[in-house]
């Protein structure tokens, strides 16, 4: 249970009927409780399991890094400020904006107010020797030549932000340093869907997750900056690619429209704004880039992770899933995609499973069955604390095939690890006598959440195939990318049915392209340019009422009648 | 004979054989079973589907699927109905219900369960689909006259189309004529009164029990 906690000193308050519920006698005796039904009356000691607290550091996942030409959307240029000013008929700007474009004539046509307050000091302190950096035309920072101009690249996901710090001199996507954390507005709602009822309730809500996304970013950037022994004042550039709402929430935008049908975005081309007004901290001049999206809530991230897809150069038809508490699909033909998002939930992650958490130490994470029994691992081989989203669905394949649960879902009475607890029936992972705790279990209603994700999932690719004329088997590939796909087994995912029964050689797991997409975008003006152009031109598949969404649902919440000829690793 | 057949038919239902079970209703209405009474074993089949499905034993899925093969043996057996008596022993009229899901709300599952277990515990369900005008449901109270609307809405935004809906029927001056219910993801008893409705369920379990003891029906057997 996310919410378990031991009071280990001092008095346990009575336990409630929701604790009675889901504890035994002896580990209600052990002060077992759950943090929402406990009030504390008086001083005592509460340990918190690992995976409930929030001090699951997100694991790094793949990096694919290569060279590309240095063409970044911000340009810079080593320059001397030297000589004496042309007198009181030229100002100090007109001087600047001569030294940038003594060998590119027209580079830089003005410079931002904050630029000069910045090298009024640098000229006072003697130095001339300074590196400029341009954003079409305006002149956004100057910094000594001894220093750097960096991009920060932000990956905005609704659990996690990843940032990147990038060199803008070096044609490389392999940043200087990189680093995740869980998005700060996690505390007021773990999905999109909470969190925008949250904002419409009142603008003072809005704001506050408003504050609570840029504080993440100004985070990472502090972090990252004193990894890479630079000041965030070198940030010449924030590029963010976001979901829909997650970009609306972070620009402070209204959500309201997010909220309802037909769920209209308020901003669907790219925004480009200066970044210390809004809130972060760069450059002073700096322009904070926000990603064009393809519309309703297939946002910038999901752009960025298409960047990133074709920067692989693929040819012939593939089909690109970005599984998340949103799931978006996109069916790629050269030039021609099409895109929709499905609400696929938070059970993939690992969210609202009773003994769901982040994929820590101690979170079991692949399961496999062996004749009617099945086994189980934890990352770092740690004792089992909870299990994560690539261990929920190796557990219902394994479930499938030991004979747990029917193709319908249900745990199987009969099965010697499945027991009925009052109204409550589940599957015994950790008994509790192996364990210091209540039993690890996973419930018939956390079999039913995997079932309406993976869903969901299948749904919109049906849906996504179906409204292009394309078959299944006419896939050359499937791509999976994100960081949860990239822990996936795939041979599971298939024997549940979330993902199409296709040679697992057309499978590919590509990782955090939405991370690659963002750099990409940072370093290259082709690559920007291509991001507007797939924004622009990507089809959004609706899912009204008449799209046939749920009725593909409804055929895909079973799992497989036979299992699928896949095998497994 | 008949009577085997029908046990059969009612097993083959609630079990989801679907080509078997519409195979043999065409057999045993064309060999001249009472249509009527065929679709009483089809009610009585559903009964026990709805109970599979409270005890956890059936899902989504098999709700609706019994939804679909329900709608088939009904699309063969009413035309032979109007044959077999004219205007004969006319039952006592069923209780209406009529349902849609709010305006600015697409989802429609819950909604559609709900629909289900009224119309298998007897109820006659008019389902207005989603996204459903003021104006509509309006439309079809003054057609229908239920005893009950159903708003229904998942989305926290749902709450102000109900309230919404609910003004509307107060200004068409329809308000006091039927109960209102509203159920979806995550309505209580503080949204109720927000909406202004006479009840609310969290599942479709509620909704049928709000239903009958507003009409003064006991409660079938599931």
């Amino acid at each position: 249970m996310s919410c378990t906690v031991q009071i280990v000193d001092g008095v346990a308050p009575e336990p409630s009927d929701a604790d009675r519920e889901m504890f035994s006698a002896k580990n209600l005796a052990e002060g077992w409780r759950r943090a929402c039904q406990v009030r504390l009356g008086q001083g005592c000691t509460v340990r918190v399991p690992g995976k409930s607290a929030l001090t699951a550091s997100v694991r790094p996942t793949q990096q694919e890094d290569f060279r590309i030409a240095l063409d970044p959307p911000v340009r810079t240029r080593r320059i001397r400020l030297d000589g004496a000013p042309a007198g009181a008929a030229a100002g100090h700007d007109d001087r600047l904006l001569a030294a940038i474009n003594r060998r590119d004539p027209d580079l830089a046509r003005s410079v931002d107010p904050q630029v000069m307050a910045r090298l009024a000091g640098l000229v006072e302190a003697g130095e001339t020797a300074l590196i400029a950096a341009i954003f079409q035309g305006e002149v956004v920072n100057v910094v000594p030549a001894r220093r750097r101009a960096l991009a920060l690249a932000i990956d905005l996901g609704t659990t996690t932000i990843g940032g990147f710090l990038l060199d803008l001199r070096r044609g490389s996507t392999a940043a200087l340093c990189h680093e995740g954390l869980t998005n700060p507005q996690v505390s007021l709602g773990g999905d999109v869907v909470t969190r925008l009822n949250f904002a419409v309730g009142s603008d003072e809500n809005r704001h506050t997750l408003q504050r609570l996304a840029l504080t993440g970013i100004n985070r990472l950037a502090a972090s990252l900056c004193a990894k890479a022994d630079a000041q965030t004042g070198d940030i010449v550039e924030v590029v963010i690619g976001g979901n829909t709402v997650m970009q609306h929430l972070a620009l402070g935008l209204p959500v309201a429209g997010l909220a309802r049908a037909p769920f209209v975005s308020l901003v669907r081309g790219p925004a480009c704004v200066k970044a210390r007004p809004l809130g972060i901290d760069a450059a002073p001049a700096a322009y904070a880039h926000f990603f064009p999206g393809i519309g309703g809530f297939v946002g910038g991230d999901h752009v960025a992770v298409i960047l990133a897809f074709e920067a692989r150069q693929a040819t012939g038809t593939s089909l690109l899933v970005d599984i998340g508490t949103n799931t978006e699909i996109s069916l790629i033909r050269g030039e021609q995609i099409s895109s929709l998002s499905c609400p696929s939930g938070p059970a993939l992650e690992g969210g609202e499973i009773t003994w769901g958490m982040a994929a820590a130490s101690g979170a079991i994470d692949r399961c496999t069955a062996t004749g009617t029994d099945l086994s189980c691992s934890t990352i770092d081989a740690a004792p089992a604390e909870g299990i994560c989203g690539s261990g929920v669905v190796d557990l219902v394949a394994a479930l499938r095939d030991c004979g747990a649960i029917n193709f319908r879902g249900r745990l199987q009475a009969g099965h010697p690890r499945v027991r009925d607890i009052g109204k409550r029936r589940e599957f015994v992972l950790v008994p509790e006598d192996d364990r210091d705790g209540p039993a690890i279990v996973f419930t018939q209603a956390d079999v039913r959440a995997v079932q309406l994700a993976k869903g969901a999932i299948r749904a919109g690719i049906a849906l996504l195939l179906a409204r292009s004329g394309v078959a299944e088997s006419a896939l050359d590939r499937i791509v999976v990318a994100g960081a949860f796909g990239m822990n996936l087994s795939l041979p599971s995912a298939v024997a549940i049915g979330m993902l199409p029964e296709l040679p697992a050689a057309r499978y590919e797991q590509i990782g955090d392209a939405a991370g690659l997409g963002v750099r990409l975008a940072c370093l290259s003006h082709a690559f920007r340019s291509r991001a507007v152009q797939i924004a622009r031109q990507a089809q959004h598949i609706d899912m009204a009422p008449g799209s046939a969404f749920h009725g593909l649902f409804a055929r895909h919440i079973n799992l497989p009648a036979s299992p699928a000829a896949v095998t497994r690793s | 004979m008949s009577d085997a057949e029908g046990q059969r038919l009612v097993t083959l239902l609630a079990d989801m054989q679907e080509a078997e079970a519409l195979e043999l209703a065409r057999r045993m209405l064309d060999a001249g079973f009472d249509p009527v009474k065929l679709l009483g074993l089809c009610r009585e089949a559903m009964a026990i589907v709805g109970a599979r499905y409270e005890a956890q034993e059936y899902f989504l899925t098999e709700l609706m699927l019994a939804g679909e093969m329900l709608t088939e043996i009904g699309a063969m057996a009413k035309p032979l109905i109007g044959q077999a008596r004219d205007a004969g022993t006319a039952a006592a009229a069923p209780v209406k219900v009529v349902i849609g899901t709010v305006h600015g709300d697409l989802h429609d599952i819950g909604k559609n369960i709900v629909t289900f277990m009224l119309d298998i515990n007897g109820y006659e369900v008019v389902d207005l689909g989603v996204n459903v005008p003021s104006k509509a449901f309006i439309d079809a109270v003054r057609e229908h006259h239920p005893a009950v609307v159903g708003l229904s809405g998942f989305l926290t935004l749902a709450f102000d189309a109900m309230k919404d809906t609910i003004d509307a029927f107060r200004t068409a001056g329809v308000r006091e004529d039927f109960r209102v219910m509203i159920g979806g993801g995550q309505v209580d008893e503080r949204v109720m009164k927000f909406a202004g409705a006479d009840g609310f369920g969290q599942n479709a379990v509620e909704a049928v029990s709000l239903c009958d003891g507003w009409t003064g029906r006991a409660r079938h057997a599931g």
